[in-house]
């Protein structure tokens, strides 16, 4: 799942649980300023691996893969976080709602659930982060750095600067 | 005086010496509570790891359910129990009044700081569903200042009889 230019010199790959309270802070504080001051003008690719801690949160990385399905991946993804702490939020009835909020196609959303359609995809995803190293979320991976944990705006900013302005020399 | 303590050889070993053991407990409880006080204002960057088991952020982190009572910061409560334990061992020294009823006064306070640990260990371990290892040091250090201020408040007791005896 992917936002930015695809000639962007910055590629970011954010590994996130939909279950964990650091990857809902890094969405809420500092996901939106990146796309502000980087992906928005071109220079960073924003990439977005859904990816399960444990077999309880699979689901909704199922779900948001669901909704990718749509092309409302990023809003899906953003809203879901938002709902971390509701007594029922890993469950069907919540995936639905956020769905519906959304402004998603319920039925063909409801439809990709029940068929477990991206359960294979999530499964992958964990084994191929888990091949790269990734052990905690939120991690990230910018171009081939990786930096694990919610890091503020500054620790992304610095690796940004950092790889453009080789290219830029280079 | 614990036999251990004869056997070391050490002289001097004040009469209250559970009372000084508690006060330097204060001082990593203190920073423990400081710790997480920190870890739930969210000024201390981290992660969440793949054992569900091993998380402080789903026991003591900003969005944490059982990481306040109502306003207040279950890490502050912490804190401010350590502090007035630290307050009470050091001040009883200094003020009469305060040393002769201190071993009633810190068996209450460790007493119901362990109740409260052990309330929020069996939250940890069977609503929560998960540990932070940090809750775990903090219920330890209080256990032993529990058990130390019983024995202190026994040897105490004990004198007091003595006294009246002779």
């Amino acid at each position: 799942m992917a936002k930015g230019s695809e000639d962007a010199p910055v590629t970011i790959v954010e590994v996130s649980d939909y279950g964990c309270n650091h990857c809902k802070n890094f969405n809420v504080e500092t996901a939106g300023l990146i796309e502000d001051l980087y992906v928005k003008p071109g220079q960073v690719k924003w990439v977005v691996m859904p990816y399960a801690l444990g077999p309880q949160t699979a689901p909704a990385a199922t779900a948001a893969l669901c909704a990718a399905e749509q092309d409302r991946f990023f809003e899906y993804h953003r809203r879901l976080f938002d709902t971390q702490g509701d007594p029922d939020f890993m469950s069907a009835a919540s995936f639905r709602q956020v769905a519906e909020d959304s402004g998603l196609d319920l039925e063909a959303f409801n439809a990709c659930l029940q068929d477990n359609d991206y359960n294979n995809t999530v499964q992958e995803n964990i084994m191929a982060a888990t091949a790269l190293g990734v052990n905690s979320t939120p991690t990230f991976f910018v171009n081939d750095m990786m930096i694990r944990g919610n890091q503020p705006l500054t620790s992304f900013q610095q690796q940004i600067n950092a790889i453009v302005g080789v290219s830029d020399g280079g | 005086m614990p036999l251990w303590v004869l056997a070391m050889g050490v002289r001097n070993w004040p009469e209250d010496w559970q009372i000084r053991l508690i006060q330097l407990l204060a001082v990593p409880g203190l920073m423990v509570a400081f710790y997480l006080l920190l870890y739930h204002n969210g000024n201390l960057i981290d992660a969440c790891t793949a054992s569900s088991w091993d998380d402080c952020g789903k026991v003591s982190g900003p969005d944490a359910p059982y990481s306040s009572i109502g306003p207040i910061p279950v890490a502050l409560i912490g804190l401010v129990g350590y502090a007035v334990i630290f307050l009470l061992t050091w001040l009883k020294d200094w003020w009469l009044l305060l040393d002769d009823y201190s071993p009633e006064l810190i068996v209450g306070l460790t007493g119901f700081a362990f109740l409260f640990s052990l309330g929020l260990t069996a939250l940890e371990l069977f609503v929560i569903n998960a540990i932070c290892r940090f809750c775990l040091v903090s219920a330890a250090i209080i256990t032993i200042m529990f058990v130390l201020a019983i024995s202190y408040l026994r040897s105490f007791s004990g004198e007091a009889i003595g006294e009246a005896a002779d």
